[in-house]
């Protein structure tokens, strides 16, 4: 019983060894073409506090409130009649009390946390994700059932679908969508991208929930149907549910992958996360810091969505 | 302790050579693998000052870093080659050394990155020498020096007639990512909505598709372009407001390289090479129909 639980100790001993002796290798051979760690420069593109500039934004006139001796809070009147009300530093201000402004005119400056680009970039990764993943598992059910229907105007619409989304590369299917598509139908990026993204992901998704499908046992359908439910109702009541548990593993796979393969929009100017990491890369020549960053901040993403995938798993499989 | 896998139970309290010699053969080997890895990493020498003119002597190439794209500095021509300015000018370097010269296509926001990392010698791209970049690499003397310029959309021909109107939320701009005309952006016009591209080619088909309103860039690019694919739908406003110096960037600690790169552009800036190359890119329209 000991040495079991040594022999497992030492396992994992090894692994921790294993691993210090990459990193200490990395650095090592690091140091061979003298790279710089400047690890101080990356927070900045998190967060920050900078000043932001706060201008008018019609011609018009100012009024001045001081708060105390740090904010002062301007009242915007403008010669078209609209209003516009905020807080900018007092001695930031550029005019006084009762002055006329012109639409070019900065007001003042305000001293804001603001997200960095990284930040930014993760949400638009995030929102591409989440938006692309719900339309996808939606294409993906319909274009799977299609699969497996036997009209053959339905069948043969979804295998075309799937065998040419599943054939053609993301990027080729991402500028399509967006500048021949996009142009025709005036989309803008994001929903460009976005529905890239659903309609690449359906088609593996839909190939995943036939598999699902055809798994389930020919007996639990024939005993729906003579139950006297009609086909929908023993889909959606006997099959799916069924199905959906086998799926899980593969089906979480697919959106891991998605999360990683949203990094493509870059190329029809959307900033996600690598874009950003490559514009912060641009001005700081902070090259292996930041890809380190960048890949650990899309690990933090995929690595979460798996545990939440082996937590439903395990909820699930109580009913095995 | 030994640790005897069969039997599972504690024996003695060394570690000694009959305990080592009592340990399962894979664990033995993981040992070796780990120890193996550890003393390969420990044989790597410290750094030592790089010659580059040495390596590229022994060789015998000179490897180029470019993107193309870049009209006219380099381009592909309709055969897939690479040509352009900078294409000439660094054949010249490779006969005046003696060697052959190849180029390596790489991306224009990576491309230092890759420098740094000796992935080639130099960096011959119509790259503009800034303080931000010199501080990771070192450049040659100027061979030519631009600016950028906008070219506008039509539909806003008639009200825009300078850059420093564009600073207004409501125009969108475009430029390609980690170059000094989106740096220009950032800093002269930053109000406006800045989209960057990947390539020269994907903005300006925006901007003549009518969707972003401007796109700032390297006045030669703008000229040709203005005059070729844009005619009739982009107006080129051909004043330079940057004034942007182009050297070839190499590694930094290299100073015989430096050297021989700025005697060399000496040599050929007085004996009629540059003058050659400058007027065939320049001058000339000729090599136009090689690219389109």
């Amino acid at each position: 019983m000991l040495s079991e639980l040594v022999k497992k100790l030492l396992w994992y001993l090894s692994l921790v060894l294993v691993l210090i002796a990459i990193g200490w290798g990395l650095t090592v051979m690091t140091d061979r073409i003298e790279y710089k760690w400047y690890w101080n420069r990356v927070p900045q593109y998190f967060f920050f506090t900078g000043n932001i500039e706060k201008f008018a934004a019609e011609n018009g006139k100012i009024k001045i409130q001081k708060i105390d001796e740090k904010f002062s809070q301007v009242f915007l009147t403008y010669d078209n009649g609209t209003e516009e009300s905020f807080k900018v530093l007092t001695k930031s201000l550029a005019f006084k009390d009762g002055d006329r402004v012109t639409d070019i005119d900065k007001v003042g400056e305000l001293q804001v946390l603001s997200k960095g680009i990284l930040i930014e970039g993760l949400i638009t990764t995030l929102e591409l994700s989440v938006y692309s993943s719900v339309l996808g598992i939606i294409i993906g059910l319909f274009a799977g059932l299609g699969r497996i229907s036997k009209n053959p105007l339905i069948k043969g619409l979804s295998t075309i679908y799937v065998e040419l989304i599943r054939g053609t590369p993301l990027l080729v299917q991402i500028f399509i969508f967006y500048f021949f598509l996009g142009t025709i139908l005036e989309f803008d990026r994001f929903a460009a991208g976005t529905m890239a993204l659903a309609v690449f992901v359906g088609a593996y998704v839909a190939e995943i929930v036939r598999a699902g499908i055809q798994s389930v046992h020919p007996g639990q359908m024939e005993a729906a149907r003579s139950l006297g439910m009609n086909y929908f109702q023993a889909m959606s009541n006997i099959i799916l549910p069924q199905a959906f548990k086998r799926i899980m593993p593969p089906l979480a796979g697919q959106f891991i992958s998605l999360i990683k393969d949203s990094s493509l929009v870059s190329v029809i100017a959307l900033t996600d996360l690598t874009k950003a990491a490559r514009e912060v890369i641009t001005s700081t020549f902070a090259t292996f810091e930041i890809w380190f960053t960048v890949a650990g901040m899309y690990l933090v993403l995929t690595f979460s969505l798996s545990l939440a995938v082996r937590y439903i798993e395990r909820r699930y499989s109580a009913s095995d | 302790m030994s640790i005897n896998i069969i039997k599972g139970d504690v024996m003695s309290d060394g570690f000694g050579i009959t305990e080592f010699n009592q340990i399962g053969g894979f664990m033995k080997r993981i040992m070796w693998a780990l120890l193996s890895v550890m003393l390969v990493f420990t044989m790597s020498t410290t750094a030592v000052a790089e010659d580059v003119l040495d390596t590229i002597m022994k060789r015998g190439t000179l490897i180029v870093g470019l993107e193309a794209g870049y009209m006219p500095f380099e381009m592909r021509d309709k055969k897939g080659n690479i040509i352009g300015f900078d294409v000439d000018m660094t054949t010249a370097m490779a006969k005046a050394m003696g060697v052959k010269v190849e180029y390596v296509n790489t991306n224009w926001d990576g491309i230092i990155g890759a420098l740094t990392t000796n992935k080639f010698d130099i960096i011959a791209s119509g790259m503009t020498i800034t303080q931000g970049r010199n501080l990771r690499v070192n450049f040659s003397s100027p061979y030519i020096t631009v600016g950028q310029t906008v070219l506008l959309s039509n539909k806003l021909a008639k009200k825009i007639k300078s850059y420093k109107q564009l600073n207004n939320p409501k125009y969108t701009v475009a430029s390609k990512l980690g170059t000094t005309g989106e740096q220009a952006v950032k800093r002269m016009i930053p109000r406006a909505k800045y989209l960057a591209y990947e390539t020269e080619q994907d903005g300006t088909m925006e901007l003549i598709n009518g969707r972003v309103d401007a796109f700032v860039y390297d006045l030669p690019f703008n000229a040709i372009m203005a005059g070729s694919k844009g005619k009739g739908k982009i107006v080129h406003l051909d004043k330079p407001f940057t004034f942007e110096p182009l050297g070839w960037a190499i590694r930094r600690d290299d100073p015989n390289f430096l050297n021989w790169l700025n005697n060399f552009m000496y040599q050929i800036r007085n004996d009629g090479t540059y003058d050659q190359i400058y007027a065939k890119w320049f001058k000339n329209t000729d090599w136009l129909k090689e690219v389109q």
